[in-house]
């Protein structure tokens, strides 16, 4: 009995925790979010920046609460009314808090859960005279 | 002296599971090829393609250690000569593949033995190579989140 039991936890459970502890990183704005050392025309870096955001979900990360993680809006938030971040570098995961969280009061996250986002980057601006912003045209050079 | 290293190996072991669970959870670290643009308003034209890419990524002990050979890095391929690449998007999830097998394997203990997670890259290969003017004061530091 006790073995059909936990047969039938073991078959619900994964339908139930099908897109568990799920992080889109999007973006659709303007900023322009880039993992090169600069734009297509002349910056300098106004600031660097890393950024970290935990949510919470409820049963093994299948139930999400408050507002998504999001690696490239957090970049783009904190471009403010500069037109970009350049060097980001983005990632997600769990800390040793999340894992705390997640593996003792959550009881192994069968219970709840928090994940991690974490963004890193430059935000610049353009140098001279402020160029319209732009997506970057493609230019028939490159310094890559 | 043993009941001495008895005594030091418990701090150092606790060392080194602290220093292992805050490097190594679960971590996916988003490598993408050079002058990459993420997100922003849909790029086009002729030739212009949308490429996705999705790879399992097992991990040991619940995340705290990643299995070899099953890299998430660079999982579009470097855009050719005369392209760049933009609009790039990621995903990850435990789908229900990876819940089925954090499961079943031992039911809940499967989860410290393989517990895989998914990652989703979509991006939009579009003619015309991106120049890119290395900004001034720009960062020399290695990033921490690397």
């Amino acid at each position: 009995m006790m073995r059909t039991r936990l047969l039938a936890l073991a078959l619900v459970v994964p339908a139930l925790g099908a897109g568990c502890f799920t992080v889109n990183h999007q973006y659709a704005g303007e900023k322009l979010l880039t993992n090169a050392a600069g734009l297509d025309r002349p910056t300098r870096v106004v600031r660097h920046f890393s950024e970290h955001d935990r949510q919470f979900f409820w049963l093994h990360g299948g139930v999400p609460t408050g507002k998504p993680l999001n690696s490239l809006q957090m970049a783009a938030d904190q471009a403010g009314p500069h037109p970009g971040v350049v060097n980001l570098v983005v990632k997600d995961g769990q800390d040793l808090a999340d894992i705390l969280i997640t593996h003792v009061p959550c009881v192994l996250s069968l219970l709840c859960g928090t994940w991690s986002a974490w963004a890193e980057g430059d935000v610049v601006e353009y140098t001279g005279s402020a160029p319209k912003m732009s997506r970057g045209t493609p230019l028939p050079s490159t310094t890559r | 002296m043993r009941r001495q290293t008895s005594r030091l190996a418990r701090p150092l072991l606790a060392l080194l599971l602290s220093t292992q669970l805050t490097g190594c959870l679960f971590y996916m670290n988003h490598e993408l090829p050079p002058n990459t643009v993420f997100g922003g308003p849909r790029e086009g034209g002729s030739g212009a393609h949308v490429a996705e890419n999705s790879k399992l990524k097992p991990y040991l002990l619940a995340g705290l250690l990643p299995y070899p050979f099953f890299p998430t890095k660079n999982m579009l391929p470097p855009p050719r000569s005369g392209q760049h690449l933009t609009n790039v998007e990621i995903e990850t999830t435990f789908n229900a593949f990876d819940t089925f097998v954090w499961v079943i394997p031992g039911f809940f203990y499967g989860y410290y033995v393989f517990a895989p997670r998914h990652a989703k890259v979509r991006g939009n290969y579009v003619q015309g190579e991106r120049r890119v003017v290395p900004a001034q004061g720009g960062a020399t530091r290695t990033s921490s989140l690397r």
